[in-house]
């Protein structure tokens, strides 16, 4: 099995969700190569002690997609990988699309699991916006997305791959296309979708400053060095405008699957609770008992937030 | 300006939903159009009211796709149009094939799609329509403007906020945050009854009906999760979370 691992950056540095998609080298008994876009060359240090044989750096700074179609295809057809990986990202996703299209190659997006069973590959995938898990078996070669988070980071090793640099070949659609600008949207540091800690609010939060009651929560577990740590919400308090849909956990939000999630005054409507049914573990926090939040939580607290989440925040 | 909106028939998800054989219970089952789609139909509408042209909304499906092209209708769009198909179960490329096709005989300025539909979440159709008709597709876009030929348009991707520009025509695929999509109103809802549903063979479209190549094994519900244990303190939870679960 030979594997391209097609990487993305945060800032100057590679995320998180690119680093787990390196456990399919084992998890598939694969060779592994890895293609990533970055003017700086310093990125690739970290990666090669994921042990992949060849790195390709495509040195170009804000690059999107279809810039690295070019790159991926030719590179393609000297090694004729039997899979190309990606994170399960809105980068991730988009890049894999244009892959099936321009590869012509079959594409899962958003796995949850994979698994190799006498030479097929087998993987899971949530539908119907997580309510029902579908088995598919793949034909290969194909293009697959990871969902974040659900691979582990492997351990690393001390391999070194070999780099080749290459410029980018443009975008696939000419240059009718073009980025004009790139920033980063401040304020969180860490996409409620990658976090290991999610901090969620919900209707009972009451305003825009009830998430600074969560916020505090946030800094005290982030000081506690146990993971990276995020704001999530319910559609409730995003469409009441009190936070960015970028926080928004559910139907037409994020699907996640942190260590912990700790829910704070959401109700826990079906179209919540298919975004984060899969939290390891899922604390309830709500002053109603009848809450259905409580029937999926692993942990509940019935009460109000206001004084539970101070409390929380002080004595941890 | 000519807007196309592609849409899709999909189960209303924020109903329960069952597994049947290999294949979700159809029965009692509400369709809606996909949620990502009506941003589309709403982008489109707000644009045409702005500086004139047309809105046609297309779909491919069997031919109960045509409440929700009815819907489309009643929420404003000029022209509803169903390529039909039995076979559910077509390949992607095939979708594509029929929708670019269309697309080339009647020329538009501007497609809109949803993001991904949430029956099969894989955003694959625009993507390859983009490269049947040779022009660039711009996923999960959050602002969209004309401007002298060109679309300037604002996406949130990964936490990064990108401006993009780009020649029309183009492909975009929305993203919630674009717009609020409107309620059909009394008068649409009345003119959708009566209108009348234009309907495309494949064949009319020359394009050949290939089947999925991915292989469905087993549907299966989400695992349950076993009871909540509730605790009365703050300083019981705090104990639970660092020796119990040990993840504090």
């Amino acid at each position: 099995m030979k594997i391209l691992i097609i990487g993305e950056t945060k800032g100057d540095k590679i995320r998180e969700s690119t680093l787990e998609l390196f456990s399919l080298k084992e998890k598939l008994s694969a060779n592994v190569d890895f293609l990533i876009s970055s003017e700086d060359s310093k990125i690739i240090e970290e990666i090669s002690k994921f042990g992949p044989n060849k790195i390709y750096l495509i040195k170009k700074k804000n690059t999107i997609p279809c810039e690295l179609i070019g790159n991926i295809k030719e590179i393609n057809e000297k090694e004729k990988y039997n899979l190309i990986v990606t994170s399960g990202t809105s980068f991730g996703k988009e890049i894999s699309a244009l892959i099936s299209a321009f590869l012509e190659i079959p594409l899962l997006q958003e796995i949850v699991d994979i698994e190799k069973m006498n030479n097929k590959l087998k993987v899971l995938k949530p539908l119907y916006t997580n309510k029902i898990y579908s088995l598919f078996e793949v034909p290969l070669p194909a293009v697959l997305s990871f969902s974040p988070r659900s691979l582990n980071i492997p351990e690393k090793n001390e391999k070194k791959g070999e780099t080749i640099e290459e410029d980018s070949k443009g975008c696939i659609f000419g240059d009718e296309i073009k980025l004009i600008e790139r920033k980063e949207k401040g304020g969180e540091e860490v996409d409620v979708a990658e976090a290991d800690i999610v901090i969620s609010g919900g209707r009972g939060l009451g305003g825009a400053e009830g998430f600074e009651v969560l916020r505090k929560l946030a800094e005290k577990i982030k000081s506690l060095g146990k993971g990276t740590v995020a704001i999530g919400a319910s559609r409730a308090a995003v469409d009441a405008g009190w936070i960015d849909h970028s926080h928004q956990v559910g139907q037409t939000g994020k699907i996640i699957s942190p260590q912990l999630y700790i829910a704070c005054g959401i109700s826990g409507a079906i179209q919540h609770i298919v975004g984060m049914r899969n939290s390891k573990v899922i604390v309830a926090i709500n002053k109603d008992p009848e809450a259905p939040i409580f029937k999926i939580a692993t942990y509940g607290i019935v009460g109000d937030l206001f004084k539970i989440v101070p409390e929380l925040t002080e004595k941890l | 300006m000519k807007f196309l909106v592609f849409i899709k028939r999909v189960p209303d998800t924020s109903l329960p939903l069952r597994i049947k054989g290999n294949e979700i219970d159809k029965e009692g089952l509400t369709y809606v159009i996909n949620p990502y789609d009506e941003y589309g139909i709403e982008e489109a509408l707000r644009w045409k009211e702005k500086i004139g042209g047309e809105v046609v909304a297309i779909t491919v499906g069997n031919a109960n796709s045509k409440d929700i092209l009815k819907n489309a209708i009643a929420m404003g769009v000029d022209k509803a149009v169903l390529i039909e198909v039995e076979n559910e179960n077509i390949s992607p490329k095939t979708i594509a094939k029929l929708l670019s096709e269309y697309a080339k005989r009647e020329s538009f300025d501007v497609i809109f799609a949803g993001k991904q539909s949430v029956d099969k979440v894989q955003g694959l159709i625009p993507v390859l329509v983009a490269k049947y008709l040779n022009i660039p597709v711009v996923p999960y876009i959050v602002k969209f403007e004309i401007q002298d030929g060109k679309a300037v348009v604002e996406r949130e991707v990964d936490g990064n906020i990108e401006k993009i520009e780009v020649k029309i025509p183009a492909i975009f695929t929305c993203e919630k945050g674009l717009n609020e999509p409107r309620y059909p109103t009394l008068k649409g809802i009345m003119k959708a009854k009566r209108a009348q549903i234009p309907v495309i063979n494949p064949n009319e479209l020359g394009v050949e009906i290939k089947e999925e190549e991915i292989k469905k094994i087993e549907l299966k519900l989400p695992p349950d999760r076993p009871p909540a244990k509730i605790v009365e303190s703050v300083d019981e939870l705090i104990k639970l979370l660092k020796e119990e679960a040990k993840v504090l």
